[in-house]
């Protein structure tokens, strides 16, 4: 019996949007890939290795598509790997309970003459369908080995290297035959006069090789033979060597029909290398395929049209021979819930309640575990402030670690509960399959604006983060609506922002219209999107309209372990934010708040004040640092006349006098800091949003990342302040900054000023300019927002 | 003084580590770790770090 062994094979997978091809990525390699129930989550090429028999099998996750002819960015990924990468096999992954669909693309990787292993997944849900499929059939049709799996728990996966090895084997042996599809004679002749001609071309460049067709889908690619590894064993090389020999052929035969469907992509090369010959050959059979049919020549239909139907047509004689549906009368559950869930109206209200839900939940409970949180955090600070530098109180160590690093990051840890509970909800909406209704629903909303409903998806990770939001802008074709979509994702309320809300919306709400406000903050988000996006389409992006084409997936019940997975990922990615750059930058903005130092002369004028005190306290009988100490335990004045009557007065004075003294002196410090410095110099600006300079320093910091807003805010609080240190940061913002303020500060932070990585992402993704110029206009708006809403409150005394 | 060397070789670290994450940000357009298990968990939501995964990651996978 003939075996692959100590060999390394490629594996591509490769499949319909949303048909499991990541899923069953994760459960061969053993990886963590994000998956989701609707399509467009993945949008690059991802790899994964797997050890089985001595074999090293490769596996590559390809963004789904429908066909071989792309428009979008993600799209092209996945059509250029199985173009012009090396790959030894393609997995074809068919969703088994949608096939006659599926089944297009498995026609079209047939015709590319790609060795192939057809995976059906969701076979369990095609069963529970009514849907059954003769294999031995298709088998025999497809003239590939078919797979039944359950991606979802696994079942059968573990066969699918088994398969991919037997390819291997019977092409190497000659077993196998690529055997391509037939269309119509006229068509089929039509293909044979191109290839011949792509033939007499090819055969010129490969006795004199000129190099005038250097690109992608130029004579190399029609010329070239797969290399072959010499660290390959037997089997797998005398595989490659048949293969290469069947690719040149079938490549032609491709390029061919390519050039007939007049795909973009190859025209465009061609023209570009010069070789019209080929291009004048298949623009003629272009005309001859036309004439010869009616209805192409009245309807004026594109002859790739011509093409597309005759594959749906072999798909349909295939799905006509081999598969049947026994509940086709039966309406789906599914289809049952769409009607209400996807109605014009209804499904918008209760796409909109749902939401609020997420956000009445995210504070219902998780308001619980952030007080543990706070109070755990209080009690670390209190226990070394008091007990372990209790008596060094100016120790620079002390303040670094409860000023800089409790006050800094554990400001940021506090929310972990909320983020944890709102990307929970999230996942519960995705894996449920509503998620894709959702963009189908906002769609013609979207569309309003500038905007598809295939910018739901970005827009929806955007929710997440915003970097891998600009990555998933990938799906939409346009570029010019992609642009757009870049554009105002930084405008959906991302997870860094989120500790922002929930420092300063309890802090000036009570408990009932905490969840409405959040909901408010995130609409806001999306409302200001939409206004800015319209902007744009009427002004840069004129007249571009997209058709949305997006599949709505059936609803699956969520598991558990899934949704816990999710909001673990995302809770594990805050943490490790939170343990990282967060830190650092804690550590660093504790600094610049804290360094240069008062002068020494300057210290001396408060110590004098307070010896003053002091000598004043002692000639009443009382000792200052007692009066301290006890002040904790005095809740009234009532409770100071144990001092005595007399006293009562002198003391209150005395306490409240030193207070005024060591703030004075903490404030003195911070502004002589180089971050009391920045605040400064930003305040006669900020001002007129009625921020001060503290809150200026807090937003310097949040242009790395926005969660440092939070921190710095509870450095500057720390360190700024010596008698609030059993307060919360809730508290102490509450008690110093008017509502209308805090309105203020999360307009802002939703609105503007991208963080350094979502800027650079953009760049990448864009362009400089783009990424320069989506940064300034939306600080420039965040903040005129700001200033408007503080101006006009202010005005009419709202908020104050 | 040693507890001035301590808080200064803290602050040094953090600003070296603050700097590191803004190269390899830059360098990986947008994330700003490297590759999986090392960065800010750009590749748990899917798109691929630029910064290959080395042979000891690769390992990690499933055998």
């Amino acid at each position: 019996m003939v075996t692959v062994k100590n060999a390394r094979i490629t594996v591509a997978l490769v499949g319909n949007p949303n048909c499991g091809k990541t899923t069953i990525f994760n459960k061969l390699t053993g990886e963590k890939q994000a998956v989701g129930n609707y399509s467009g989550v993945t949008v690059e090429k991802v790899e994964g290795c797997l050890e089985r028999d001595s074999i090293n099998y490769n596996f590559v996750d390809l963004p789904g598509i429908y066909s071989l002819t792309t428009f979008s960015r993600d799209e092209v990924v996945a059509r250029d790997y199985l173009l012009f990468e090396h790959f030894d096999v393609v997995v074809n992954v068919v969703d088994a309970s949608n096939i006659e669909r599926n089944l297009f693309l498995t026609l079209q990787l047939k015709e590319l003459g790609l060795p192939m292993v057809v995976v059906f997944n969701m076979c369990d849900l095609a069963k529970s369908r009514g849907i059954v499929y003769d294999l031995e059939k298709l088998e025999q049709i497809l003239a590939a080995p078919i797979v039944e799996v359950v991606g979802s728990t696994g079942r059968g996966v573990e066969q699918i290297t088994d398969y991919v090895k037997e390819v291997i084997v019977q092409k190497s042996s000659g077993e196998h035959k690529s055997d391509h599809l037939r269309y119509s004679n006229a068509i089929e002749t039509e293909i044979h006069n191109v290839v011949t001609a792509l033939d007499i071309v090819a055969s010129k460049e490969e006795t004199s090789f000129s190099g005038r067709l250097n690109k992608k889908l130029g004579i190399r690619w029609l010329l070239a033979g797969q290399r072959v590894e010499s660290d390959s064993d037997d089997i797998v090389r005398s595989y490659l060597e048949l293969k290469d020999r069947d690719d040149v052929a079938v490549r032609r035969r491709w390029l061919a029909i390519k050039l007939l469907e007049n795909d973009k992509t190859v025209v465009d090369e061609w023209q570009d290398n010069n070789l019209n010959e080929v291009v004048k050959t298949s623009s003629r059979a272009l005309s001859n395929i036309s004439s010869v049919d009616n209805r192409v020549v009245k309807t004026n239909v594109p002859v790739a049209a011509k093409f597309a139907a005759e594959r749906y047509g072999n798909v349909r004689k295939i799905c006509a021979e081999s598969v049947r549906n026994e509940k086709r009368e039966r309406i789906l559950w599914s289809d049952r819930c769409d009607r209400i869930l996807t109605h014009p109206f209804w499904g918008l209200l209760i796409f909109f309640c749902a939401m609020y839900l997420v956000f009445w939940l995210t504070f219902a409970l998780g308001n619980y575990p952030v007080g543990w949180l706070e109070t755990l955090f209080q009690i670390l600070s209190d226990w070394l402030n008091n007990s372990v530098w209790g008596n060094s109180p100016d120790s620079l160590l002390r303040s670094l670690i409860v000023d800089g690093i409790i006050g800094g990051v554990g400001g940021v840890l506090t929310f972990f509960p909320n983020i944890f509970i709102l990307f929970g909800a999230i996942a519960i909406l995705e894996e449920s399959g509503y998620m894709a209704r959702g963009a189908f629903l906002t769609d013609r909303f979207l569309r309003r604006f500038g905007l598809t409903g295939k910018s739901f998806i970005p827009m929806l990770v955007g929710f997440g983060c915003s970097i891998p939001a600009v990555m998933a802008t990938r799906i939409i074709e346009e570029r010019k609506s992609r642009l757009c979509t870049i554009f105002v994702v930084p405008l959906m309320s991302c997870g860094a922002r989120f500790p922002i809300y929930m420092l300063i919306i309890p802090a000036f709400l009570s408990e009932k219209w905490q969840a409405p406000a959040l909901w408010c903050v995130y609409f806001a988000g999306i409302i200001i999107a939409a206004i800015v996006s319209s902007v744009l389409s009427v002004t840069t992006f004129r007249n571009e309209h997209t058709p949305l084409l997006i599949e709505l997936p059936a609803y699956h019940s969520p598991t558990m372990r899934t949704v816990g997975r999710r909001a673990l990922e995302r809770g594990w990615l805050y943490l490790r934010k939170a343990g990282t750059t967060i830190l650092g930058v804690a550590i660093a903005l504790w600094a610049i708040s804290t360094f240069p130092m008062l002068p020494k002369s300057e210290l001396a004028k408060y110590e004098q004040e307070r010896q003053v005190l002091q000598t004043e306290a002692s000639s009443l009988g009382i000792d200052i640092d007692n009066l301290l100490v006890a002040e904790e335990e005095i809740e009234s004045a009532d409770e100071i006349a144990g001092w005595g009557s007399d006293n009562v007065e002198p003391v209150s004075r005395l306490l409240k006098e030193w207070h005024e003294s060591q703030n004075a002196e903490a404030e003195a410090k911070l502004e002589y800091s180089i971050a009391g410095k920045i605040g400064k110099a930003f305040e006669p600006v900020i001002e007129y949003a009625g921020f001060d300079w503290r809150i200026g320093t807090a937003l310097v910091g949040a242009l790395a990342a926005k969660e440092i807003f939070v921190a710095q805010l509870g450095i500057v609080f720390k360190v700024g302040t010596v008698d609030e240190n059993s307060k919360s940061l809730r508290e102490t913002i509450a008690e110093r900054y008017s509502p209308l303020v805090g309105v203020c500060m999360i307009i802002f932070c939703l609105v503007g000023a991208p963080c350094f990585a979502t800027f650079v992402v953009v760049a990448k993704e864009a362009s400089w300019h783009w990424a320069i110029a989506q940064w300034g206009v939306l600080t420039f708006i965040g903040f005129i927002l700001a200033v408007l809403t503080f101006q006009i409150g202010s005005f009419f005394h709202i908020g104050l | 003084m040693l507890e001035k060397i301590i808080v200064g070789m803290v602050v040094i670290g953090a600003v070296v580590l603050l700097v590191r994450k803004a190269v390899v940000t830059y360098k990986t357009g947008g994330c700003s770790g490297g590759c999986k298990d090392k960065g800010c968990g750009c590749c748990v939501n899917n798109f691929r770090c630029e910064l290959k995964p080395s042979s000891k990651d690769k390992k990690k996978s499933r055998s």
